[in-house]
C-alpha cells in the first residue's frame, strides 16, 4: 500500500485508541491486587475485557487499511466484538451499580454476540476470501456473488448502533437508581458520585455514531478520512476516565447488609440490639466523631450501634428528615463553621480545614453546601 | 513504519500525563505536589523530544519553526529525570542544572532565528549534510545527537549515584515501598538508552539510526509507564517540611552501649521495674522525642533505651495497659496539644501541626484521637441493651 500523508495520518488516528487500551490494560495490571475483595476483582477483569476488545477493534482498523489480505481471518470475529465491547461495558457498569440482593450479571447478555460469532464464523468458512474481502470493504452490494453474505455482514454497522444506543440508556437508567440508593449508604459524596460513569457512560456515543458513518461513506473512505480524529480522541478520553477512576478506587459499591442475616457470629444479633433513640446516637456522634472519616459508610457504624444499616438508615431518615449523606455533612459543615470562626484556624489553608472536618475535597465541601448533597 | 513506531512512545506518554495530572488534582500536600510536578514535567520533555522526531519525519517544516524547542526537549530529557530522582531521593535539587541547557536553547533559538528557512529545510532533507555558506550553523543544527549524549551521560551518571547514595542509607527493616527498587529499573532502562546516541555517533547513522530510534522508543515507554504505576500507588518516600525520613535515628559513636536487660516471659515484673521503667521512658521521651519520627519502629526504640525487643513490648504492655503503637501515638497526642498552643506554631495549619506532632498523616491522627476517646469512653460508659420481648415474656412464664 502506498504510504501517502493521508495514510499517515489516518493510521496514527487509529493507533490512539489502541495504543491507549494497551496501555490500560497495563495499568489495571500493575494496579490489580489479588488480595482485593470479589466485587473488585469482578470489576478489574471486566474492565481488562473491555480494553481488550477495543485494542482488537482498532487494531483490526489499523490492519484493515494496511494489509486486506488479512482480513479473511480475522473479519469473522470482528462483528462478534463489536456487541461484545457494549456488553462488557454495561457488565462492568452493572458491578459497580449493583445494589444488595440484586442478582448477578445474567449470562443472557452474551446470547447476541455468541450467535452472531457462530453464524458469521460458521457462514465464512462457505465463502471465498476475495468475497470476504469485498463484504468486508464495500457497502455497495452489486459487485459482490453472495448478496445474503454481505448484507449480513454489512448488518453489523447498524447492529452495533442500535445495540451501543441500547445499552447506553440501560447503564444510564442503573447510573440514575444507584444514585438514589447511594445517598442513604455512604458520606462519601465525590466517590460515590458516579459522575464519572455517567460521563464516560455518555462519551460511548461515538460507538453509536461510528457505525452510522461507516455504511453511509463506505469503511475504507470512512477509515481514512482525517475525520476519525475527533471520536478516537472521545474514546481515547472514555478510556482514561474508566481507567483512573477504576485504580484509584474511586467509587462504592454497596454491599450486602450481613447483619440483617445474623450470618456471622461477630454480627449482633436481634437480642443484642440496642434501641437507638437520638440522645445515644447523638451522644455517639459528638464522641466518636465518625464523619471525620471522608470515606465513612452507613455500615460503620452499625457495629459500634449494635443495629443494622435498614433501621439506621430508616431513623436518620425519620429523626432528621434527611438521608444519611445529607446528615453527615451538616455535621461537617458545622464543624468547619466553627473552625472557621475560630482565631486558632484562621491561618489554615482553606483546604486542609475542609479536610480535617471529614470531607474528600474542596468540590464535595461546595457540593454539600449549596445543598447539593444528595445528587 | 518509523513513524508509528515514534508515535507509540509520543502517545504513552501523553497518557502518562493525563494519569498524573488527574492525580494531581486530588492531592494537597505540597511534598506530594512537588513529586508529582517533577514527574510530569519529565513526561512532557519525553513527550516533546518524540513530538520533534515525528515532525522531523512528517513535517520537515514544522521542525525546522520548532527547531529550538526540540534541541530543548532532547537535551533536557536527563536533567528533568535527575530531577525526579532527587525528589524521590529527598535530595535537594540546584537549579542552576536548567542553566546550561537553557542558556544553550536560546542560543540556538536567536541564531535560528538569523538563518533562512531555506537553508534549515535543505540540511533537514538533505539528511544532515552541512551547507557549505553556514558551516557553524549547519555543525550546531546537526548536534543534537551529540548534545544529547554528553547530557545523558553527565546526568544519567549523577542520577545512578544518587540512587546508590539513598541505597546505601536504607536499613534492612525500611519499608518496601521506600526500597525503590522500581527505580532501578528505570535507571537501568535510561542507561542502557544513554549508550545509543554514543554508539550512532561513533559507527555511522545509517546502520545504528533504526535499531537507535526503535530501542529508544521501547525503553521511554516501559519507562514512562513504570514510574507513572509507581508514583501513582506512593511507592516513594515524602519529604516533610522539617524533617528528611530516610533512616532511624543513629546511636553516636561515643556514647556506651547501655547494658540490655533482658526480662524472660515466665518472669512477673514487679512494681518497681515498672516503676524505674516508667521513669526511664518519661526522661528519654522528653529529651529525645524519638516519637516524632512516624516511622518509629519498637525494635529501634528498644535498642535505643537498652532493651531487647520482647522485654520493651512487655514492659510497654504492663506499665500502660496498651500496646506500642497505641503508647506511642499517646504522646504524639501530647505533643500536638503542645504544638497547638506553642506561641511558634499555634498558626500554623493543623494539617502541618499533626506531621510536626510525628503522625505519618493526617489519617493516622484521626485515627489515634478516635482511638484515645473510644477508649476512655468505654471506661466510663458501656451500651445499653435492649432484650427482645417476646422472648423475655417467654423466659418469664416458663
Amino acid at each position: 500500500m502506498i504510504m501517502d500523508n493521508t495514510v499517515i495520518l489516518s493510521l496514527l488516528t487509529l493507533s490512539l485508541p489502541a495504543i491507549t487500551a494497551l496501555t490500560c490494560i497495563v495499568l489495571l495490571m500493575s494496579f490489580y491486587n489479588k488480595s482485593k475483595d470479589a466485587n473488585t476483582r469482578s470489576l478489574y477483569s471486566a474492565l481488562l475485557f473491555f480494553f481488550v476488545l477495543i485494542a482488537f477493534n482498532w487494531i483490526y482498523g489499523i490492519i484493515y487499511v494496511c494489509q486486506c489480505e488479512v482480513l479473511p481471518k480475522i473479519d469473522p470475529f470482528i462483528y462478534c466484538t463489536y456487541l461484545l465491547v457494549q456488553v462488557t461495558l454495561y457488565r462492568y457498569t452493572y458491578i459497580l451499580t449493583s445494589l444488595p440482593e440484586e442478582k448477578k450479571f445474567s449470562k443472557k447478555h452474551y446470547i447476541i454476540p455468541t450467535a452472531v460469532l457462530l453464524i458469521t464464523v460458521g457462514w465464512s468458512l462457505f465463502i471465498p476470501d476475495a468475497e470476504k474481502i469485498y463484504s468486508a470493504t464495500h457497502v455497495d452490494p452489486t459487485g459482490s456473488h453472495f448478496p445474503f453474505y454481505h448484507a449480513w455482514v454489512n448488518t453489523r454497522y447498524w447492529g452495533r448502533a442500535i445495540l451501543s444506543l441500547i445499552y447506553m440508556v440501560l447503564a444510564v437508567q442503573r447510573i440514575m437508581r444507584y444514585r438514589r440508593e447511594i445517598a442513604d449508604y455512604s458520606a462519601d459524596s465525590d466517590r460515590s458520585s458516579s459522575n464519572w460513569l455517567l460521563l464516560s457512560v455518555l462519551l460511548m456515543l461515538p460507538m453509536v455514531i461510528i457505525p452510522l458513518g461507516i455504511s453511509l461513506f463506505g469503511p475504507l473512505n470512512a477509515l481514512t478520512s482525517v475525520g476519525w480524529i475527533i471520536p478516537a480522541i472521545l474514546i481515547v478520553i472514555h478510556m482514561v476516565v474508566l481507567c483512573y477512576f477504576t485504580i484509584t478506587d474511586y467509587y462504592v459499591i454497596i454491599e450486602e447488609n450481613t447483619t440483617e442475616n445474623n450470618i456471622d457470629a461477630s454480627v449482633p444479633t436481634t437480642t443484642d440490639m440496642i434501641a437507638l433513640n437520638k440522645k445515644i446516637f447523638e451522644e455517639y456522634i459528638s464522641r466518636k466523631k465518625p464523619y471525620l472519616n471522608p470515606m465513612l459508610k452507613i455500615t460503620d457504624l452499625c457495629v459500634d450501634l449494635h443495629t443494622n444499616r435498614t433501621y439506621l438508615s430508616a431513623f436518620i431518615n425519620k429523626g432528621y428528615g434527611m438521608n444519611f449523606r445529607q446528615y453527615v455533612n451538616s455535621l461537617r459543615l458545622k464543624d468547619a463553621a466553627k473552625l472557621q470562626l475560630d482565631n486558632e484556624y484562621s491561618n489554615e489553608e482553606k483546604e486542609e480545614l475542609i479536610r480535617s472536618v471529614g470531607f474528600g475535597s474542596m468540590r464535595s465541601y461546595l457540593r454539600a453546601r449549596n445543598g447539593n448533597a444528595t445528587i | 513504519m518509523q513513524i508509528i513506531i515514534t508515535w507509540f512512545p509520543f502517545v504513552v506518554s501523553l497518557l502518562c500525563i493525563a494519569f498524573m495530572m488527574m492525580a494531581r488534582y486530588e492531592i494537597v500536600r505540597y511534598p506530594d505536589r512537588r513529586m508529582m510536578d517533577a514527574t510530569i514535567w519529565y513526561l512532557t520533555i519525553i513527550a516533546g523530544t518524540f513530538a520533534s522526531w515525528i515532525c522531523y519525519l512528517l513535517w520537515p517544516e514544522a521542525y525546522v519553526g520548532a527547531f529550538a524547542l526540540c534541541y530543548f526537549c532532547s537535551s533536557f530529557t536527563t536533567v528533568a529525570l535527575y530531577r525526579v530522582i532527587c525528589e524521590i531521593t529527598l535530595t535537594r535539587f540546584l537549579w542552576w542544572h536548567y542553566f546550561i541547557p537553557i542558556v544553550m536553547t536560546l542560543i540556538v533559538l536567536i541564531w535560528s532565528s538569523m538563518i533562512p528557512p531555506e537553508v534549515k529545510l535543505g540540511i533537514v532533507h538533505g539528511l544532515g549534510k552541512h551547507d557549505p555558506n553556514y558551516p557553524a550553523f549547519s555543525a550546531v543544527f546537526t548536534s543534537v545527537l551529540v548534545t544529547k549524549s554528553v547530557f545523558n551521560l553527565l546526568y544519567a551518571s549523577q542520577s545512578v549515584k544518587r540512587y546508590l547514595s539513598y541505597r546505601g542509607k536504607m536499613k534492612a527493616d525500611t519499608p518496601k515501598p521506600y526500597m525503590l527498587q522500581w527505580l532501578k529499573t528505570v535507571l537501568i532502562l535510561v542507561c542502557a538508552s544513554v549508550f545509543i546516541p554514543v554508539l550512532t555517533l561513533v559507527i555511522g547513522k545509517n546502520n545504528t539510526g533504526v535499531v537507535a530510534i526503535n530501542s529508544a522508543a521501547v525503553s521511554c515507554s516501559v519507562v514512562c509507564l513504570i514510574m507513572t504505576v509507581n508514583v501513582l500507588k506512593g511507592n516513594y518516600p515524602v519529604r516533610e517540611k522539617r524533617r528528611i525520613i530516610v533512616s532511624e535515628a543513629v546511636i553516636e559513636p561515643d556514647k556506651p552501649r547501655k547494658r540490655r536487660t533482658v526480662i524472660r516471659p515466665e518472669n512477673k515484673i514487679d512494681k518497681e521495674e515498672l516503676a524505674d521503667f516508667k521513669n526511664k521512658v518519661v526522661t528519654y521521651f522528653n529529651a529525645e522525642k524519638p516519637y516524632l519520627d512516624p516511622k518509629l519502629k519498637l525494635e529501634t526504640l528498644a535498642e535505643q533505651m537498652g532493651y531487647t525487643r520482647n522485654c520493651f513490648s512487655a514492659l510497654v504492655n504492663q506499665a500502660y495497659r496498651m500496646n506500642f503503637n497505641t503508647f506511642i501515638n499517646r504522646w504524639r497526642l501530647k505533643e500536638l496539644a503542645a504544638i497547638s498552643k506553642a506561641s511558634a506554631t499555634k498558626r500554623l495549619s493543623r494539617a502541618r501541626q499533626v506531621i510536626l506532632a510525628g503522625f505519618g498523616s493526617y489519617d493516622s491522627y484521626q485515627r489515634a484521637e478516635q482511638h484515645a476517646e473510644a477508649t476512655k469512653a468505654k471506661r466510663s460508659q458501656k451500651p445499653k441493651k435492649v432484650t427482645d420481648t417476646n422472648r423475655s415474656k417467654k423466659n418469664d412464664n416458663g
